[in-house]
């Protein structure tokens, strides 16, 4: 404990003294009290032989035997464990409450009286009245969501101390203010097209909000077009809207997911590069529905606009070979796309390649650090060895490790951490030519597929025209009915690169490819000792060596081993000659380039988006770069920097000019104080009851034998305590006789459900089920579904499955359809009605399963307590359901007669067996021996198509299946 | 009156019990006709509903069981229609609830008067309807097979499978993928990488 900074120290001690919850504002490394606070159970807990051992808490995680489970429950001091299995093993007994001394609960945000957090401290409080129960957090805002949810929580978790530790607590504050790190702010500015696209982007949220607030159905007096860019806009607009989600016009729901799409658009604006966000910007143009709001205004065709100018230009077509040759073209850009393809004459593909502006900040940065690095090296070295005064010893000691420590650069995403890599060691149109030349080579690929017709994307230029057909189809936009169909599609077609652009950057991917195709060749026949041949050869997707390619050659013919600067483009962007003599080859060099070049000696990278909170420790940087700016990471960069003491700590941050990233940050400081504010205002004066009151009636219900399973029937005599009534709103008293037992599945457990029926008293046995949710009675057996599962299972035709499964195995099959109680009691929104009977929605779905499932019931619940009485009910007059009968119900029967797998637990991929059901040429006949086969999917990836034949008995699923899986996806552009 | 009436095959049947119910108004898709039957309604020779409206239902809560009882075992699926037509639904919608599902009756809740007519409607509609469209079976053109079968992992959406199919070429490749390829990729995040690669590459069933 002595390295432990002063408030964290008082953090640990107050939390020792009492049960409680404490919430730290993000970044003020809640890791640290935890790790603590478990090294101490440890220590505690040591037994003589382990004395001066190291321990270490051991996880228990769903892939490990139950009897496996209980050994260590048995031996080990301390356990990680996810909630899942604590309720079931707590359920079934094989972890007694009584022999646990505490529990620790993280993420103490996600409590509620009915997630599985707040069951397991239920079923441990009532079987432990001394234990401990000690809950940290580091997400002040989750509080804030809802009504008194801090009360709730903390009633949940049966803890009446709270303890607050935002930025602004004096002890924090005193420790964190005392060393201030030295920071460097660099403003950059976004380029041109940069700012235009932004500006469009505001546009169009502008857009969008005027939408919101014509719809009437929201308050938008507070709207402003900045809190549009933050996440938790998205989540204000749906809080309002989800209690009447189903009275809310097509229209306006589109607006609402637009408005999600753009604030994430502008996000990546910033941190990706020019061709990613071309390319992403055409999937999602691709993705997109054609009732999409923004993508028809005017401000979307400049982001598209801006967007290619970053990455290429048009231009028309050289008139001869000869002029193309001597590198001299006619330079006419059109100033619009469209221009260029309603002229006759043919255009060409010019890049312009704008590298990303931060780029070349990092690299100036990394730079100047690599020279102080070396400055402290040679300080070092010269007072090194001479006979010196001790301080200068010190000093030149501090500088060598200042200089030794490695450098930390931090982006948000994992994609920018690899790019910037990627930058730092070679040329930065070297490293925009390779995106390039990748973005077109699959357009060529996808290309050839449409070509081959294969897949049904037609030939050539039916692609697209294909999508426009496509875009008109839908109809109906703004309600203007099926008149609308025609303009629509002329204004997707709009949005859309027209057939002469197109062939011109195809033009330039077989250019591309031919010249990759003729170096490899050329390479060959020098290594064989032969003529170069004639270039021109090419056919082959010359991918593996393109990649490599730092440079772009328009023809065939140019000599392959010479390089060729600016013959195409042009000389802006005609990168250095270092860059080039770098990059050239078929090649890339990979570990061992990144191990010598000077840029990347001692530099480490991070991506916030990984939630290693702990890296700055593992690391010990003396220099941080803070590509992306996040307040939990600056508040772990102050912890570590007050940990380290003298030692010098210099930090880059970088952000663009006049871009939202600042605002973004600021903002979020003046939420976290709100929200801190709000919390201590709440601490003063919450009404909680006293813990003992709570826990009397935790154990009064507990002595009326209706919660803990295997006790005995309520003791005669035993008055059920007045709040117990009450908490049943007063009604249906539990006859002590009537039947209590439900079978319920294993993986039910991650759903509010089963604690809401503990709660209400019924008796939760945990079974793998291979056949239903929840088994009522040897007759009943529910399906559960929530309406997002309903809409996916009907979908994927996991519900048909299921139901002919349950109707073969039980009398009384049921679908429950569970609606949310905060959300709106409707399977249809009004508008979704519409004139027609459209096979598409829930209801005709609904309809045909019925239909084929005459047996079939269904219950359409209200809420969680609904569904709790109603299964209360239903079970009157009807047997207790068999656990162990129910777990066979299902089970394959092997050979030998035996239940295959002779009923061992297992550990079901759910996602990836909906997944593979969903694979052409797979049936219900084939897929479990494909299953048992395979493996996995990736399993699946590498089997030849002999060996699926094998498998799947038939040699016409198996090649459609393989000839799917192996097919070039066709890009729709 | 005439007592032998013609029958349309094609038509809805309607009791005359009915008569004034305004969901008959927003039947426009199929036919219907009042005739003598038992039930409310008759979709098919199998396929009868009832009819009941829960703010009947709170006025006379004995009236449901008399209509199911007098139904007897005539009908494969016998649907009971219910208008929810009250506000506070809990405890009258339990009470319909427990009395379909003890009494062999499928339970139907619809909103509004043309719900419920849009489901009389389907019912008709769909009486010989295979059951295609909710077995999973998608349509066949290539994109919407591949997005048929990576929407299923929870997160991903169009875009999202267009960068996929982009990035890795065909779907087995998708498949092999590994952690450090997909969270190259623009615009999936931590959270969908970790998805994508567990259902990719955790086996099917593992057996402990």
């Amino acid at each position: 404990m002595a390295h432990l900074l002063p408030f964290q120290r008082r953090m640990v001690e107050e939390l020792l003294e009492d049960d409680g919850l404490c919430i730290m504002a993000a970044g003020l490394t809640w890791q640290r009290l935890a790790a603590v606070l478990i090294r101490l159970q440890l220590e505690r807990r040591k037994d003589a032989a382990q004395r001066g051992v190291m321990l270490m808490p051991v996880e228990v995680t769903n892939e490990m035997l139950a009897a496996a489970r209980v050994e260590l429950y048995r031996t080990q001091s301390c356990l990680f464990i996810t909630t899942r299995i604590l309720v079931v093993d707590l359920l079934t007994n094989r972890l007694q409450a009584h022999q646990v001394a505490g529990m620790l609960v993280m993420n103490a945000h996600t409590v509620t009286d009915m997630s599985g957090e707040g069951f397991a401290v239920r079923l441990f409080r009532q079987g432990n009245q001394g234990g401990f129960v000690r809950a940290i957090s580091d997400q002040p805002h989750a509080f804030a969501a809802g009504f008194s949810k801090l009360e709730k929580v903390m009633k949940a978790l049966y803890v009446r101390k709270l303890f607050i530790w935002p930025r602004f607590e004096a002890h924090v504050k005193d420790t964190l203010n005392d060393l201030p790190i030295e920071v460097i702010e660099l403003a950059q500015e976004m380029t041109p097209p940069m700012v235009a696209i932004y500006d469009s982007i505001a546009d169009l949220l502008d857009v969008c909000i005027k939408h919101l607030r014509r719809s009437n159905k929201i308050d938008t007096s507070d709207f402003s077009l900045e809190e549009c860019l933050f996440r938790s806009f998205d989540e204000i607009v749906r809080r309002q809207l989800d209690s009447v989600w189903h009275t809310i016009t097509p229209q306006t729901k589109q607006v609402v997911n637009n408005l999600r799409t753009l604030r994430t658009l502008a996000e990546y604006l910033l941190c990706f590069d020019a061709v990613t966000f071309l390319s992403y910007l055409e999937n999602l143009r691709a993705g997109e529905s054609v009732n999409s709001v923004w993508l028809f205004q005017e401000a979307a065709h400049t982001i598209f606009d801006q967007a290619k100018k970053r990455v290429y230009e048009l231009q028309q077509a050289s008139r001869s070979a000869a002029m193309g040759k001597n590198g001299k073209r006619k330079r006419v850009v059109s100033k619009d796309i469209a221009d260029a393809g309603t002229s006759n004459e043919a255009v060409e593909v010019v890049p312009t390649l704008e590298p990303l502006p931060k780029w070349e900040l990092v690299k100036e940065i990394v730079q100047e650090i690599q020279e102080e690095r070396q400055r402290l090296l040679k300080v070092a070295a010269d007072l090194h060895g001479k006979d010196v005064p001790q301080e200068d010893e010190a000093a030149a000691e501090a500088a060598l490790q200042t200089a030794q420590a490695p450098v930390l650069i931090v982006a948000q995403e994992e994609r920018t951490c690899q790019q910037l890599r990627d930058v730092l060691q070679s040329d930065l149109q070297a490293v925009m030519q390779r995106l390039f030349n990748e973005y077109l080579l699959t357009r060529l690929d996808a290309r050839k597929t449409a070509g081959k017709g294969k897949s049904g994307g037609g030939g050539g230029d039916s692609a697209a025209a294909g999508s426009i057909v496509r875009g008109g189809r839908g109809g109906g936009r703004f309600g203007r009915g099926r008149g609308g169909d025609r303009l629509d599609a002329v204004r997707a077609a709009r949005i859309r690169n027209n057939p002469k652009e197109e062939q011109a950057l195809l033009d330039e991917a077989r250019a591309l490819a031919a010249s990759a195709a003729a170096k490899e060749k050329a390479a060959n026949a020098e290594a064989a000792g032969r003529d170069l041949p004639e270039g021109q050869h090419a056919t082959g997707r010359g991918r593996g060596s393109a990649r490599g390619q730092g440079k772009r050659v328009t023809g065939g013919e140019s000599p392959p081993l010479q390089s060729v600067p600016g013959s195409a483009g042009g000389e802006e962007s005609a990168p250095s000659a270092a860059g080039f003599a770098a990059e050239d080859g078929s090649a890339r060099p990979t570990g061992q380039d990144a191990a010598c070049s000077p840029m990347l000696q001692g530099v480490m990278f991070h991506a916030l988006e990984s939630r290693n909170d702990g890296v700055l420790w593992d690391v010990q940087p003396s220099f941080v770069v803070m590509v992306d700016s996040d307040v939990a990471f600056v508040r772990q960069l102050e912890v570590y920097a007050a940990g380290r003491g003298k030692a010098p700590l210099r930090v880059y941050n970088l952000r663009y000019k006049d871009s939202f990233e600042q605002d973004r940050y600021m903002a979020a400081l003046q939420r976290e104080q709100r929200v801190f504010e709000d919390l201590i205002r709440s601490k003063g004066h919450m009404v909680l009851p006293e813990i003992g009151q709570d826990l009397a009636l935790l154990w009064a219900e507990l002595r009326e034998g209706v919660l803990q399973p295997g006790v005995e029937e309520a003791i005669p005599g035993m008055v059920p305590a007045a709040n117990a009534i009450t908490r049943r709103g007063g009604m249906m008293q539990p006859k002590s006789k009537q039947p209590r037992k439900l079978v319920v599945d294993v993986r039910e457990f991650m759903s509010s459900l089963p604690s809401v029926l503990h709660q209400q008293h019924m008796e939760v046995i945990p079974v793998t089920l291979e056949v239903g949710d929840y088994v009522l009675s040897p007759e009943m057996c529910v399906e559960r579904k929530s309406l997002s599962d309903l809409r996916q299972s009907f979908l994927s035709g996991r519900l048909f499955h299921q139901a002919e499964a349950m109707s073969k195995h039980y009398k009384t099959p049921i679908l429950l359809i569970e609606f949310e109680r905060d959300k709106a009691f409707a399977l249809h929104a009004t508008s979704e009605i519409g004139s027609d009977i459209n096979s598409n929605t829930l209801g005709s779905k609904l309809v045909l399963l019925s239909l084929h499932f005459p047996r079939l019931r269904i219950i359409w619940s209200r809420s969680l307590h609904a569904t709790a009485d109603l299964f209360r009910s239903l079970k009157a007059n009807q047997d207790e359901p068999d656990a162990a009968a129910a777990a066979l119900v299902g089970v394959p029967v092997g050979a030998d007669g035996l239940p295959a797998g002779g009923g061992s637990e297992s550990v079901v991929n759910t996602a990836a067996i909906d997944v593979l059901r969903r694979l052409p040429g797979v049936t219900e006949a084939n897929f479990r021996p494909l299953m048992a086969a395979a493996g996995s999917l990736a399993g699946l990836a590498e089997l030849p198509v002999e060996k699926l034949a094998e498998i799947m008995g038939s040699q016409a699923s198996a090649r459609k299946l393989r000839d799917w899986l192996d097919a070039v996806c066709p890009i729709q552009r | 009156p005439p007592s032998q009436q013609q029958i349309n095959p094609n038509a809805v049947l309607v009791s005359k019990r009915q008569e004034g119910n305004p969901v008959l108004k927003h039947m426009r898709n199929v036919r219907w006709q009042f005739t003598e039957i038992v039930p409310d309604y008759q979709m098919g020779a199998q396929t009868c509903a009832l009819f009941l409206s829960l703010r009947y239902h709170l006025l006379k809560p004995t009236y449901i069981y008399g209509r199911i009882k007098e139904l007897q075992r005539a009908f494969r699926t016998r649907v009971l229609l219910c208008h929810v037509d009250v506000d506070d639904v809990v405890e009258p919608l339990a009470q319909v609830t427990k009395a379909a599902l003890l009494n062999d009756c499928t339970l139907i809740c619809a909103w509004s008067h043309e719900e419920c007519a849009r489901y009389l409607e389907t019912y008709k509609a769909y009486e010989s309807k295979p059951a295609d469209a909710i077995q999973g079976r998608t349509e066949e053109d290539y994109l919407s097979k591949l997005t048929a079968a990576l929407t299923t992992v929870r997160g991903v959406n169009k875009t999202d499978v267009l960068t996929l199919g982009g990035a890795f070429k065909t779907a087995a490749g998708v498949m092999r993928a590994n952690m450090q390829q997909l969270s190259a990729l623009p615009g999936i995040g931590p959270t969908k990488v970790r998805r994508l690669h567990e259902t990719f590459h955790e086996p099917f069933r593992k057996t402990l």
